[in-house]
């Protein structure tokens, strides 16, 4: 629970609320705000109809293959044009939560899950992680899996992006993962988040 | 008319006849046929020819002959060899890393029941956010942080 916050004002939780303690916001609050959830795959949605079919097959087997990896995660990518003022981060929380991209429903301990969200329109994305995932992977790992998406995307290419962010992730969890397999083996899991 | 035809009938004859003898009168002008020469004159007690010249120096050397390799162009060979092994070797590394071609799995531990955040059944909202540079397509606005 250390260091999580809140995904519309970062503002800190201490303890787990179920409305935020500064903002107050709930996740009913924001299925009021964004309606029906959007039609949705598994890997990959385009909502945006920015991104052709042959790059989005592409980005599918990288994916597909991420899953190969970590069976556990589910990495999924959602691409759309949010209406102005929105915020991808919200938005993410939202979809992780109400979005069903697998089939299999899980305890919230695990389910680790992965939404990658970009809003073409505002230029904006967001990584939102699943409960199982919290303890093992920071936010400064998101924040650096996001950056890799923005260098990749530099030129306007977001395909390019989306790669160089599962990349990042794939290495980046891979490392986790053993930091955590080589902690769970000395007792200290309860540590790693520190 | 039975003239004619009998007087066709001797010309043809008659020609019949002269093309027959022709050759036979043609074979008397055409020399004798006579025994060819051989070939190969065969000279078995005659004198012997010089013998040939020994053939000139071949630029193959023998191995006694061969100049050793100098041991820097050895070493230098061997670390050339060394090094682009390895290069292989990290190549094929990064190949089957990236395709996973073992199908090596990374799994994380289970860490037991999550306490739900925000009315969140899957996540409670760990998440970082990031703003993009605005693509070639889009016309240049105030890039604003939301």
């Amino acid at each position: 629970m250390r260091g999580m916050k809140c995904p519309s004002c970062s503002g800190l939780l201490p303890t787990p609320e179920p409305r935020c303690p500064s903002c107050g916001l709930t996740l009913q609050k924001l299925d009021l705000k964004f309606g029906l959830v959007p039609r949705h795959s598994r890997f990959l949605s385009d909502r945006s109809g920015k991104l052709d079919v042959a790059q989005m097959e592409e980005l599918r087997e990288e994916l597909r293959l991420f899953e190969r990896k970590f069976p556990q995660v589910l990495f999924s990518v959602f691409v759309t044009d949010l209406p102005p003022g929105s915020s991808v981060r919200e938005y993410g929380f939202w979809l992780a939560n109400r979005a069903r991209f697998s089939t299999i429903q899980k305890s919230p301990g695990d389910n680790f899950d992965l939404l990658l969200v970009i809003d073409l329109a505002g230029n904006a994305a967001s990584l939102t992680a699943s409960y199982g995932l919290e303890k093992y992977v920071s936010e400064e790992d998101l924040e650096d899996a996001l950056a890799a998406l923005a260098a990749g995307a530099r030129a306007g290419n977001v395909p390019d992006g989306i790669r160089a962010c599962i990349k990042f992730v794939t290495r980046r969890w891979r490392e986790r993962s053993k930091e955590a397999r080589r902690a769970r083996a000395t007792g200290t899991v309860e540590e790693m988040a520190a | 008319m039975r003239m004619r035809r009998a007087l066709r009938h001797y010309c043809a004859l008659g020609l019949l006849l002269c093309a027959s003898v022709m050759p036979l009168l043609a074979q008397g002008d055409l020399p004798t046929p006579s025994p060819a020469e051989p070939l190969f004159q065969e000279r078995p007690f005659g004198p012997l020819p010089p013998p040939t010249e020994p053939p000139a120096r071949s630029h193959v050397l023998e191995d006694a002959e061969r100049k050793p390799i100098p041991r820097a162009w050895l070493i230098g060979g061997v670390l050339a060899a060394a090094v682009a092994f390895l290069l292989v070797l990290w190549a094929a590394m990064r190949a089957w890393r990236s395709s996973n071609l073992f199908d090596q799995q990374y799994r994380f531990p289970r860490i037991g029941e999550a306490a739900v955040r925000l009315g969140g059944k899957k996540s409670g909202g760990h998440s970082a956010q990031i703003t993009l540079a605005p693509r070639p397509d889009q016309a240049a606005v105030p890039n604003e942080t939301r």
